[in-house]
């Protein structure tokens, strides 16, 4: 497995924020981490990447390719990203240097992934340029972020991310400040380098339906737990989790290849309530008191359970046929 | 009908009239009362651009625009007050739609107290709370108390609060999660009443085609398409909604 997550808390200032029993992620596989603000996706991704805040506390066990990340020196960190992990955060003006040519910042990190003459980077800078399919090489390597669109500016990002050719790239947000025509094209890009390289991807987002159009399977977390992982296509036609369920009931129209939603004007389901503040929520299912089918057991904490690599850690399922459980406990 | 809002030709550059760069070119448009109108578009397509010249707060360089048969600018010279509670907007950002220091209570009746001189009485502000569906004891909180969809409600309440004729939201659910964006969009169906009129802006195809019949797809500063909802995402004619179409249908679930 080329990355192993088992019994990892993440905490700050004496909050558990993230809890994660066991995540796996095969290689080459694009896995969609999905929740809403306060989820702790963020934080979990941050943290595989050994970004994690300063004042945040690892305990329990990441391993990547059989190498334990948590308690890893900084060093060391630093080695691991370098070889194995590119990240691409939401912000691609924050994250590039504004009074750096483009050029220049990407030549940096291909050196950084190992000693080349000053020829084979340049050589290396246009092969990644392309790649991301940013044409005029020459022109784009003389240019200041700020002289870029936010589409172009992403993917600059990208090839510095993927430079040292990493097997996993980690991907913030990375389209969500980007129209929706430009969010396109680099979603299939992401699709594509991955499928190039044998690349793995962990592409965390709030929105579920970007994270279907990239991903072959998908995580939803909610106040800090994995409450539903499984193949993207089966986890959105036959949630197992009630709060997938009602998130996906949340989205409105869709637009089919029928047009417009045929559900135009009619109420959305809402989720009752609003996520509770750090350290509010209520033991055992977290998503308790919003969730509309508590039954009893609620009130202990799930295990994240099922088969075929879908699982849920859910008390009151939706059924498989879609019809709606009972809510009442017996 | 008689349409509600017209605009004829409309421009708009910032900076100097005649060299700066248009944001808007030659813009036509008519709004019927009572039309939910969604306007699409990409970044600086001049979609908020476009409201906002609409509801008097950018002046046109070229062009103009009529509210109910006047101009809007004889509109602004004569009554501005009656123009402005008539013409009511909602930003994106909640958070920075509220004073920080001042109590949901001020808040949201200062429009009542800028345009009527009165202050509104408890009865009044608990009746436009309880319209979006919250309870008055967030009168006595600070913006910095509440979640972004409370005050994305709050922010719908007070421009009710002065029974506008048409409401623009521009990008209202942007900044707010899945969840709570279905709550605010609900919210915005049901303000739907006969002769009110909602102006919605939005990047998002999909919040756009659940809660509008008529859309205007925008680029460059012009209106490159509109037309009655349903038909224009089934069969879009213009090179750009097309292409705004697929991006969407790329991203939807089903």
């Amino acid at each position: 497995m080329m990355l192993q997550l088992r019994d990892l808390t993440v905490s700050i200032g004496g909050h558990q924020i993230v809890s994660i029993e066991g995540f796996d992620l095969p290689a080459g596989r694009r896995v969609g981490l999905v929740g809403e603000s306060g989820s702790g996706k963020t934080l979990t991704a941050m943290a595989l990447a050994g970004l994690q805040p300063r004042e945040a506390v690892l305990a329990g066990s990441i391993q990547f390719e059989g190498t334990e990340v948590v308690g890893r020196d900084a060093q060391g960190l630093a080695a691991l990203r370098r070889s194995h992990i590119g990240v691409v955060f939401q912000d691609p003006l924050g994250a590039l240097n504004p009074t750096m040519r483009i050029g220049r910042q990407i030549a940096e990190a291909v050196r950084l992934s190992g000693d080349l003459p000053r020829a084979a980077v340049r050589q290396r800078v246009r092969e990644l340029l392309e790649q991301v399919q940013l044409p005029d090489a020459e022109v784009m390597i003389r240019r200041y972020p700020h002289q870029l669109s936010g589409g172009q500016r992403q993917r600059v990002l990208i090839a510095i991310a993927i430079a040292s050719g990493p097997r996993l790239l980690i991907a913030d947000e990375p389209t969500t400040a980007l129209d929706t025509t430009v969010q396109r094209e680099l979603l299939e890009l992401i699709v594509r380098l991955s499928e190039e390289r044998s690349m793995a991807v962990l592409f965390v987002s709030h929105d579920l339906g970007v994270v279907r159009a990239v991903s072959d399977h998908i995580a939803v977390m909610y106040g800090g737990r994995l409450v539903e992982t499984g193949p993207a296509r089966e986890l959105i036609t036959r949630p197992r989790h009630r709060y997938t369920e009602a998130l996906l009931a949340a989205n409105p129209g869709h637009i089919g290849v029928e047009g417009s939603s045929p559900r135009r004007g009619t109420p959305l389901t809402t989720i009752p309530g609003t996520v509770p503040a750090l350290g509010a929520f209520p033991s055992g299912c977290r998503f308790r008191g919003r969730c509309r089918y508590e039954v009893e057991a609620c009130t202990q904490a799930p295990a994240l359970v099922g088969r075929d690599e879908h699982l849920a850690a859910c008390w009151n399922p939706p059924e498989a046929d879609g019809e709606v459980a009972d809510g009442s406990a017996d | 009908m008689a349409p509600l809002i017209d605009a004829h030709g409309l421009s708009f550059a910032y900076g100097h009239p005649t060299r700066a760069d248009p944001v808007l070119h030659d813009v036509d448009l008519s709004i019927e009362p009572g039309t939910a109108l969604g306007i699409v578009g990409g970044s600086g397509s001049g979609k908020s651009t476009l409201i906002r010249v609409l509801c008097g707060l950018l002046p046109a360089t070229a062009g103009g625009v009529t509210f109910d048969g006047r101009r809007v600018d004889d509109w602004l010279d004569r009554e501005p007050t009656t123009f402005r509670r008539a013409n009511q907007l909602v930003f994106q950002n909640p958070a920075s739609s509220f004073d920080p220091r001042m109590r949901i209570r001020r808040s949201l009746g200062e429009p009542v107290r800028a345009m009527e001189g009165r202050t509104l009485t408890d009865a009044e502000l608990i009746g436009w709370l309880d319209r979006v569906g919250l309870g008055e004891e967030v009168l006595s909180r600070y913006p910095h108390q509440l979640s972004g969809g409370q005050l994305q409600r709050i922010a719908i309440a007070r421009a009710l609060s002065l029974t506008p004729r048409v409401l623009y939201a521009d990008e209202p659910t942007s900044a707010l999660d899945v969840s709570v964006q279905a709550q605010v969009l609900n919210l915005l169906m049901e303000l739907r009443e006969p002769g009110f009129t909602l102006v919605l802006v939005s990047h998002d195809l999909g919040v756009v085609a659940h809660v509008c019949e008529r859309l205007i797809v925008m680029d460059g500063g012009r209106v490159v398409e509109s037309g009655d909802a349903a038909e224009l995402l089934t069969n879009p004619s213009s090179e750009r909604a097309r292409q705004l179409v697929e991006a969407a249908r790329a991203v939807a679930l089903r």
